[in-house]
């Protein structure tokens, strides 16, 4: 899902790219620092969000599925971990206080992948490759060649889910399990020789569309207007909301 | 427009790819360049660009030597790439934003930008996915939108490495419309394929082969030499055309002409 852009005409999508990035930033340090409950308000907002943007919650959700691994991974490493009181009598694990901080920040990551998914379905690569630069303006070309990379490499990622699922099935067929350690070499290797062969066909598709590092992102320049200033805004009644009331 | 002077190329520890290759494409011209698999077609192209430096001999685009890397951009401005894999070219996340890349990358003003934009859209037929995420696309449109995307910068020369071989019937015929039509439009084509159905509409045809070039020449001649060769790599109309006694063509419309002409002359 993240870095999969849908051209539309809603007040996300029309947002300046460099007032969405801020406000990425913005929301990721919210999502750190609000309570529980916060969390809950801050979940309805991206659900909302989403809305606006015509953003299907299937599609939304459909993005957290290869983060599956990780978030239980992150959440039996709390339960596991985290001393408290314990929830059966005699074993010192699983604790209520594990569970309940290990369910916290597998939220707060949930949230995080949301928002970032919302941000790139409405942000063309090109727009968020010139806010990229617009901030990283104080380390010269540096900053444009890494504002790019990034923007680049962040292109590429939903091409190698596709290539994955195809190795996967591809291997499957093939009579392999996808499990284990020989199940993971049979679809890492496949996946890392695809993924050389198609940045290096990317690199030759740069080369000829006469790529040079000195390029600037001008067409989708934008100058700020009112509704990034109200953007602004929604966020610190957010932020305030969040931080105070819940 | 390009010339190669006894180029010779070969891939570290191997065998040369390439040996004394001698290759001129003309401003105008449609060239087209036909051999099997690992005759050195795609490493011709990638030569002619500079993407690949020779060993030996020399390779100019305008005059310029593919070697001089200060004046790559200027090769690059004047001679464009499609390549086979219409998957792995796209560079913007919607159609028009892979059009913009090049003209940005050329610091074309924004109402040029526009305007060619929708000019090349048009020019291809495909105005409709101007929005569309490229990803979306099937096979041959991506193609023609990475076609759309070179010849939006109007390179003088437009090199194609296998541009149909990874496209459906359809968007293969289409294709094959457009690269004459583009020609016609002034722009120099080199048409790399291993297909001979492709090159029928060339002015000028290359054969390569692990040894070399093997033939060179118009169209008909090498076709013809071909044929007198027993080499059945020939397009099929320009075959029958030659078995029924007929003057050799090599489109459909040419050898249904030349049959209502035979019929009525009997």
């Amino acid at each position: 899902m993240i870095r999969m852009y849908g051209h539309g005409r809603s007040y996300m999508h029309l947002l300046d790219p460099r007032t969405k990035l801020a406000l990425m930033v913005g929301v990721s340090l919210l999502i750190y620092s609000a309570r529980p409950s916060g969390l809950g308000v801050l979940l309805g907002f991206v659900l909302l969000l989403s809305r606006t943007c015509r953003l299907p919650y299937t599609r939304l959700i459909q993005g957290l599925r290869p983060m599956l691994i990780f978030f239980v991974v992150i959440f039996l490493t709390h339960v596991l971990f985290t001393s408290g009181e314990p929830l059966f009598e005699g074993l010192p694990v699983p604790s209520l206080e594990g569970v309940i901080v290990g369910s916290v920040l597998v939220l707060r990551f949930i949230l995080l992948i949301l928002y970032t998914s919302i941000m790139t379905y409405t942000t063309s690569p090109s727009g968020l490759n010139y806010a990229l630069m617009f901030f990283l303006r104080p380390l010269g070309t540096f900053g444009a060649d890494l504002a790019f990379m990034t923007g680049t490499a962040m292109t590429l990622i939903p091409g190698l889910f596709r290539e994955k699922d195809i190795i996967t099935k591809a291997q499957v067929a093939r009579g392999y399990k996808p499990r284990g350690l020989k199940g993971f070499t049979a679809l890492v290797v496949p996946l890392l020789l695809r993924s050389f062969r198609r940045v290096d066909e990317l690199s030759d598709s740069l080369e000829s569309r006469c790529f040079h590092s000195k390029r600037r992102y001008y067409y989708y320049r934008k100058t700020l207007a009112k509704r990034d200033y109200a953007g602004v805004g929604i966020y610190v009644v957010l932020v305030v909301v969040i931080l105070f009331f819940f | 427009m390009i010339e190669m002077e006894d180029v010779t190329f070969s891939y570290p520890s191997a065998d040369p790819v390439l040996d004394g290759i001698n290759v001129r494409v003309e401003k105008g011209e449609y060239l087209g360049v036909m051999g099997d698999n690992g005759s050195g077609k795609t490493t011709l192209v990638r030569l002619m660009t500079g993407l690949l430096l020779p060993q030996k001999g020399t390779i100019r685009v305008n005059g310029i030597s593919t070697s001089d890397r200060a004046r790559l951009l200027e090769i690059r401005k004047s001679a464009g790439m499609v390549f086979q894999n219409p998957d792995a070219q796209a560079i913007g996340e919607t159609v028009e934003e892979d059009l913009v890349f090049g003209l940005e990358n050329l610091g074309t003003p924004v109402p040029e930008i526009d305007t060619r934009i929708e000019k090349y859209l048009r020019l291809f037929g495909i105005r409709e996915l101007r929005y569309r995420n490229v990803r979306t696309l099937s096979g041959g449109q991506k193609q023609l939108v990475n076609l759309a995307a070179v010849m939006v910068m109007e390179p003088e020369c437009i090199i194609l490495d296998e541009p149909v071989s990874m496209v459906d019937v359809v968007y293969r015929r289409i294709i094959l419309e457009h690269i004459p039509r583009l020609n016609r439009g002034g722009t120099a084509i080199v048409h790399i394929t291993h297909d001979p159905e492709e090159l029928t509409r060339c002015h000028r045809l290359i054969v390569l082969s692990r040894s070399g070039i093997i033939n060179q020449g118009t169209t008909h001649e090498v076709f013809s030499q071909l044929l007198d060769e027993e080499n059945m790599d020939i397009p099929v109309h320009f075959a029958i055309s030659r078995a029924l006694g007929l003057s050799p063509v090599l489109t459909t419309e040419a050898l249904l002409e030349e049959l209502c002409r035979l019929r009525l002359g009997n």
